[in-house]
């Protein structure tokens, strides 16, 4: 008889459905009752923003639960998955990007649904900046380049392959292959700070869209931030449909590219090199004494010596220790062999 | 020759698939859980034969020698079966209800082919007729087989017989991984509350599992005539 779990989807939905319910109460119990209190109340713009944010993770939460995928190990935190079997920086961006923008028109609904006005549900159009477009493309490339290079790696070493048995880790996002990789922490601040001042251009977009009459609306619908263009007008205060500028678009591909560039790049240090073989040294050595331990177990019971089994699995362990021994003496003198270069005098 | 009361087979693979190329990776734990397991199981004056381990791991040496323990276990006897190493599914394409689950057991053509045919593995209708052979032979007896592999509960869910002796200590359900790191989450787990009688060894082993961050795939299936004993 199985006995029903608590998987990591169920519970993830759960908090999901909580967030709703809170920031759904808070933002009815903030509502502005004027064009000057959604001005001014910054409290319910956050809460907007963090509603549409729960509500668009529960959209994907719906779509998982009706296309099966209910039984991932990491729960909705799947997505952050990658082709390693843990979590991805790359597989982050693009669902952080995505997760933005879909909540952002998620927003914009729920803002000209609540219009202060009436409900202007009619004038919704699905606009974007061209910046974001570009942010999710360049996260999305960013993704499938690093699977590419990923799966290529793998199909040339394939015991390199974990699929999905590691327990996977949040520092393994920042974690390259020799320790600590700053392109990954430092594209993660970038993109951190870009979510940060995206949602902060959502907060005053959201601001008219919720107050303003429908000609305002509209106008702002047109109002697409460019700063290469005369037609921009500092003196206006009115917000932009939510954008980044071109500069931190562009920084966010240069920070890409290093990302991805460096996966392309083949890691070599003698000293990275010696460590490997000194753990491996160790996990050897560490070996050889649990299957000197077991012969000696084995051969402490009544064996049968009519049994071909038995004679095998002696035969096995014996064969297990012998090459054991075999890879510890080629460790120990590729280790004396690294130092010799280390160390020449 | 007096018949033996309490007696385990041990089974590991771990060596084995790291000289493949074939998506099995080593499992280099294998052979300290063994003998661990068999440590604890001494300790509580069971018998350990020979543990059938890597290339000797053939499905048919391990049937042989259960055959070969089975033939002298007593009336009344406990026969543990331990297995650790891969477990899959193996889909025929012909529908969920045609899955079979089987233990990735030595075959030599593993070596050269990523599937080499459901048929030299050690899959469930095997274990289904090692089951059997224990129930006819063995009156009043009680096998627990603990399988410490991916979709392991996949080895016994499709059949739900013998339940009177037949205890089930499954490291995932059928359609879950194991995890491991430098020990399999499940073992790290089992082997801290294996003092435990049977019916508590479920919980017990997913809270010790979710403790070191895996999901609590563990399943206990119990035998109906010992669900308060311990090993």
């Amino acid at each position: 008889m199985k006995i029903a779990k608590k998987s990591p989807q169920l519970m993830q939905c759960l908090y999901c459905i909580a967030g709703i319910i809170i920031t759904g109460f808070f933002f009815f119990h903030n509502f502005p009752e004027s064009a000057n209190d959604a001005q001014h109340s910054i409290f319910f713009g956050i809460d907007l923003i963090l509603l549409s944010t729960f509500l668009t993770i529960f959209l994907l939460f719906i779509i998982t639960t009706i296309f099966g995928f209910t039984n991932f190990k990491a729960g909705f935190l799947n997505f952050l998955i990658g082709d390693t079997g843990t979590y991805s920086l790359s597989r982050l961006q693009a669902v952080i990007w995505a997760i933005v923008i879909i909540s952002y028109q998620i927003q914009l609904i729920i803002s000209l649904c609540s219009n202060l006005n009436g409900n202007y549900f009619k004038l919704y159009e699905p606009i974007f900046s061209e910046s974001s477009m570009w942010l999710l493309g360049l996260s999305m490339t960013s993704y499938v380049a690093v699977k590419t290079i990923t799966n290529n790696s793998l199909a040339t070493d394939p015991l390199a392959f974990q699929r999905q048995k590691t327990v996977p880790e949040w520092k393994d996002m920042l974690i390259g292959a020799n320790g600590l990789d700053f392109s990954k922490c430092q594209m993660l601040i970038w993109t951190l700070l870009a979510v940060f001042v995206f949602e902060s251009k959502c907060f005053f977009f959201n601001q008219v869209i919720i107050a303003e009459q429908p000609v305002q609306i509209l106008n702002t619908y047109k109002r697409m931030f460019d700063e290469y263009s005369d037609k921009n007008r500092p003196d206006d205060p009115s917000p932009y449909v939510p954008y980044l500028p071109w500069s931190f678009v562009v920084l966010m591909g240069l920070s890409q590219g290093v990302y991805v560039g460096k996966k392309l790049v083949p890691t070599f240090k003698l000293d990275d090199l010696k460590s490997d073989k000194q753990r491996q040294l160790t996990e050897n050595v560490a070996q050889l004494q649990i299957k000197k331990d077991l012969l000696t177990k084995m051969s402490a019971q009544p064996v049968n010596k009519s049994s071909k089994v038995d004679q095998i699995a002696i035969q096995t362990i014996n064969d297990s220790i012998a090459s054991t021994q075999e890879a510890i003496t080629d460790l120990s003198k590729d280790i004396n062999q690294i130092n010799t270069y280390l160390n020449p005098s | 020759m007096s018949k033996i009361s309490k007696v385990a087979v041990t089974v590991a693979l771990g060596d084995y698939y790291g000289n493949n190329s074939t998506g099995y990776t080593a499992l280099p734990f294998v052979y300290k859980n063994v003998t661990d397991l068999q440590s604890f199981l001494n300790d509580k004056t069971w018998e350990t034969p020979v543990t059938v381990l890597d290339i000797a791991a053939s499905k048919a040496n391990i049937l042989a020698k259960l055959q070969e323990v089975i033939a002298n276990l007593g009336s009344g006897g406990w026969l543990v079966l331990y297995y650790t190493g891969h477990g899959a599914r193996f889909d025929a394409g012909t529908g969920l209800a045609n899955l079979k689950t089987y233990c990735v057991t030595f075959t030599p053509d593993l070596r050269y082919n990523y599937f080499p045919g459901v048929l030299s593995f050690l899959t469930e209708d095997d274990y289904a007729v090692i089951v059997k052979a224990f129930g006819d032979s063995i009156p009043n007896g009680h096998l627990i087989t603990i399988l410490d592999c991916c979709n392991a509960y996949g080895l016994i869910d499709t059949f739900a017989q013998q339940e009177d002796f037949h205890t089930v200590i499954a490291a995932t359900s059928a359609d879950s991984s194991a995890y491991y790191n430098t020990n399999s989450a499940f073992f790290s787990a089992f082997s801290q509350v294996w003092g435990s009688t049977f019916d508590q060894l479920q919980d017990a082993i997913n809270q010790k599992m979710s403790a070191i961050g895996a999901p609590n795939t563990c399943i206990v299936k119990l035998a109906k005539n010992f669900q308060q004993a311990t090993f």
